[in-house]
């Protein structure tokens, strides 16, 4: 082991406090942690003997919460019989969503750690998506025993609240699968019997060898029929029904006629049968659909992984103010005038009102405004924003229907339905297309009844066969699939079914808000001594004032700190304040730190105990918070001013690209935020982007965006948060991004396509595929379409062959399968520009 | 020749065998995760357990 790794947690890979004294034995050697969570999670996992999760994680695990037993007494509320499922004969499956997985080990903890807990039967644990699926006898157990289990080794779980929603989900993901199967393995079978056939000379195979390979197609074909493509005929009896003709309705005829005139065929010994054509167009149809509900799966399940926008379980005080006892309830069962407290860090569980405490909410998930926003007593909050300062204790207002999320949910739904309908092409084609095939059978038929009855069935159904719908039936989704595939490599998910289509010819494209440009956290830009102390040991004194708030300075602090620790003395980590910090609501954090009373906050704040700023020291602070993307932090003691700090936003570094390969295809780009007007244009500014406002409500967004789409443009949002939600489903296409875990699961309910890689590059190309997409459906189309052309006025005619036909029918099937499969590899051609040298920073890095 | 009124009939049989074997296979739920038996295989514990957990010096 390096030297390095003794001075860091070996947990966590966080540095250690010089003071620190958790240490265990591993591996014959003493390893040090950071934190008494740290070492519990340790000495857990190698008391469990797994300690082999160590020796094979590639990445540090995170930081566990305290291990406090509140915390585990907390997960006895899931033991509630309401939040309970129901168990069938003794075991129960229950879904468990695991946060804090950082590599494959993890996964491999998780498992073992839940297999150790008594009455646990079976367990698996997918890494990629995150889940658990435990299968357990609720009655020897408790939940909350499988989720302690897990938080003893460090990973946070929480039930899936859609357990048996999942359970139907895998039961259809199987069920398609069985029928693909089924299909593919009869078309290889009957293909077997087929191809003597094709191949054979005329009366080299024997009539009655011939007969029994028909019987057998006969029967493999049977399965295919009536298994696997059981639902495209239960969707063109949904259609006929609702007096629509979709896609579905020209192949379930195709293949219902088709079959029964080969049955009939096999039964009378004579004339042509169809059932190699039958079995391979179903399994190519059947292809494309599995593949294209994979991808959507798999963007439901990355959706579900998100935090949910509301606590499942909020701590209501029966008996305040005189008592201070809290009752834990399911959020669901809270009314309007219960009393309820709200932890530091925690999730508003209702619009609610403050009757104590003081401290700062993030509600940049509802309003967009990025920044914290005090709140004390008698104001309100609302459901779904986070609080980030000290605990409080309120009074809700409105639960359910009435509160702003719901309200938003509202205005979305409402949206929604004034939404302008996607391209209904394959739809419109399909019943073009089934009628005029009718209409040219019946002809057929009409036709040749003079000349012969026999003849005139036999070139009715030629024509029926040879104007395969599979071409046309197939274009369409085969490009949607491969698409989709691509896009889910650039970890772009298509939500929606019709995702790809609403991608087309977009010609605006509107980012939500500043976020979407800016990494989502706030960085050091600057600090300035105003003391004699050095500036480095202002930051982390101020890094120390900060431990454990959730605030994003602290978050910024602490990151700087852990930057500094390569080269800073040891003294200099060993700072914690003597007692706990004390935070005062829009103002700043007062903690004593070494006998030394600090201040860190708002000039004004910080004036209070450290006098006014000396007149000397203000030739120093030019320029700082110039740019109104920065805020200013000071930090005082009593003795006088210690040091300024100026935090900022930093640019994605692929934000400028993204804006010049957009300008570059003639794409208009919008910035519509609801952050401060002067925040807006100074990123808009960085990031080249001319069209910008601020301070725009959710409302005032789909308004925007109604009124592009009114002057004919088609336009591409791309947001996230709740108070997206509305403009989201307004827009003709929505692109959701889940950059962080503070999700709102609601707004990427609205979208076409979540972005979960975070490249912000990824949405021009996703566009050009779009593009590439759509010439690839012309394309298919177009064959399909001079493919009927030609074939259907000749077997009209009487002049095609019956296995001509077949052919026919199978290799147009084929080809447009194997153009969409170009889509699998398509890379799209975005010039860089000078895109490189452009700058990504906002503000100065000037040095500590 | 014979054979075939043997054979066809048996491959007939034999395609719903391997039907039933991935009947079996699927609601047995083995394609439901395809990545992580992959995975996991790799964290099989394959170090003997008897000898005292030490490892040579300057690792």
């Amino acid at each position: 082991m390096s030297r390095d790794e003794a001075d860091t947690c070996f947990h966590c890979g966080e540095p250690n406090p010089s003071a620190a004294t958790f240490q265990q034995l591993f591996d014959g050697q003493m390893r040090r942690f950071c934190c008494a969570g740290c070492e519990a999670v340790a000495s857990t996992i190698l008391a469990a003997g797994m300690g082999d999760f160590y020796r094979k994680r590639q990445r540090p695990s995170l930081r566990p919460d305290d291990l406090v037993p509140a915390v585990l007494a907390s997960l006895e509320q899931y033991d509630a019989p309401a939040l309970a499922d129901a168990s069938i004969g003794g075991s129960t499956t229950t879904d468990l969503l695991i946060d804090g997985m950082t590599c494959a080990a993890c996964a491999w903890l998780a498992e073992r750690s839940l297999r150790r807990v008594p009455g646990v039967k079976s367990v698996s644990v997918q890494y990629a998506t995150g889940r658990a699926e435990v299968i357990w006898r609720q009655g020897a157990t408790p939940l909350s025993t499988l989720l302690g289990s897990l938080r003893k080794v460090g990973l946070d779980a929480r039930p899936a609240d859609s357990a048996r929603d999942a359970d139907g989900e895998r039961r259809r993901a199987r069920r398609e699968l069985l029928e693909w199967l089924v299909a593919g393995l009869a078309m290889m079978q009957v293909m077997m019997y087929s191809i003597p056939v094709y191949l054979a000379p005329p009366g080299d195979i024997s009539p009655e060898f011939d007969q029994l390979m028909r019987w057998a197609s006969l029967v493999l074909t049977l399965p295919v029929i009536l298994y696997s493509s059981r639902r495209f005929f239960a969707n063109a009896w949904r259609d006929l029904r609702h007096g629509q003709v979709g896609m579905d309705v020209p192949v379930a005829l195709a293949l219902a006629l088709t079959f029964t005139a080969s049955a009939i065929a096999t039964v009378q010994g004579q004339g042509h049968i169809y059932f190699d054509s039958i079995t391979m167009f179903v399994f190519l149809l059947l292809s494309a659909r599995y593949l294209e509900h994979r991808a959507r799966r798999r963007a439901a399940r990355a959706m579900e992984r998100l935090a949910p926008a509301l606590p499942p379980l909020v701590e209501k005080l029966t008996g305040w103010p005189e008592q201070e006892a809290a009752k834990r309830i399911p959020g669901t069962q809270l009314l309007a005038g219960d009393i309820v407290r709200i932890p530091a860090g925690g999730i508003i569980p209702a619009d609610a009102t403050v009757l104590a405490g003081n401290g700062s909410v993030d509600e940049s998930l509802l309003t967009g405004e990025s920044r914290p926003i005090p709140r004390g007593v008698g104001d309100v909050l609302l459901g779904g924003s986070l609080n980030l300062g000290s605990p409080l204790v309120a009074r809700v207002d409105r639960t359910g229907d009435a509160s702003t999320l719901a309200q938003l949910a509202q205005l979305a739904r409402r949206a929604l339905a004034t939404k302008p309908p996607a391209s209904r092409l394959a739809s419109n084609l399909a019943a073009w297309f089934s009628v005029s095939v009718l209409g040219l059978a019946s002809l057929t038929l009409l036709l040749w009844w003079p000349t012969s009855p026999d003849a005139a069935f036999r070139h009715a159904v030629a024509v029926l066969v040879v104007t395969c719908p599979c071409a046309l039936a197939l274009a369409l989704p085969a490009a949607w699939a491969a698409a989709s595939g691509r896009l889910s490599q650039w970890g772009l998910l298509t939500v929606t079914p019709h995702a790809l289509d609403a991608l087309q010819g977009i010609t605006d494209v509107v980012l939500d808000k500043t976020g979407t440009l800016t990494e989502s956290r706030l960085t050091l830009n600057a600090a300035v001594a105003l003391g004699t102390t050095a500036a480095a040991r202002c930051t982390a004194l101020a890094a120390a004032m900060e431990t454990g708030s959730v605030h994003p300075l602290a978050d910024a602090l602490r990151r700087h700190q852990l930057q500094q620790d390569g080269h800073t003395a040891q003294s200099e980590r060993a700072l914690t304040p003597d007692a706990s910090a004390t935070h005062l609501s829009g103002q700043g954090i007062e903690a004593i730190i070494e006998g030394q009373r600090l201040r860190l906050g708002s000039r004004h704040f910080v004036e209070a105990l450290s006098g006014p700023l000396p007149a000397d020291q203000r030739q120093a602070l030019i320029g700082m918070g110039a740019s109104p993307t920065d805020s200013v932090v000071w930090l005082g003691a009593a003795q006088g001013w210690l040091a300024a700090m100026s935090f900022g936003m930093t640019l994605r570094p692929d934000a400028v690209r993204m804006v010049q390969a957009l300008d570059h295809t003639g794409i208009a780009i919008h910035l519509l935020s609801g952050d401060d007007e002067a925040v807006v244009q100074s990123v808009a500014a960085m990031a080249n982007i001319r069209n910008a406002r601020g301070n725009a409500l959710p409302d005032d967004k789909r308004a925007f965006v109604a009124a592009l789409q009114s002057s004919g443009r088609r336009v591409l949002m791309v947001g996230d948060g709740c108070n997206d939600a509305p403009v989201l489903a307004q827009a003709d296409a929505a692109i959701a991004m889940s950059l962080d875990r503070d999700g709102a699961d609601m707004a990427r309910a609205q979208a076409d396509l979540l972005l979960v890689s975070g490249e912000l590059m990824r949405i021009p190309q996703a566009l050009s595929l779009a593009a590439a997409a759509r010439a690839v459906m012309r394309q298919n189309l177009g064959w399909a379409l001079a493919y009927n052309l030609c074939s259907v006025p000749l077997a009209m005619a009487g002049l095609i062959h019956p296995w001509i036909a077949a052919l026919g029918m199978s290799a147009s099937s084929l080809l447009v399968v194997a153009n969409a499969a170009r889509l699998l590899e398509f890379t799209p051609l975005v010039r860089e520009h000078h895109a490189t040298t452009a700058t990504t920073h906002l503000a100065t890095d000037s040095p500590a | 020749m014979e054979a075939l009124y043997l054979l066809i009939p048996l491959s007939v049989i034999a395609v719903f065998g391997i039907g039933w074997v991935l009947w079996r296979a699927v609601n047995g739920g083995q394609f439901d995760d395809l990545d992580a038996p992959g995975q996991a295989i790799l964290m099989d514990d394959d170090r003997p357990v008897q000898p005292p957990e030490r490892e040579p010096p300057g690792i």
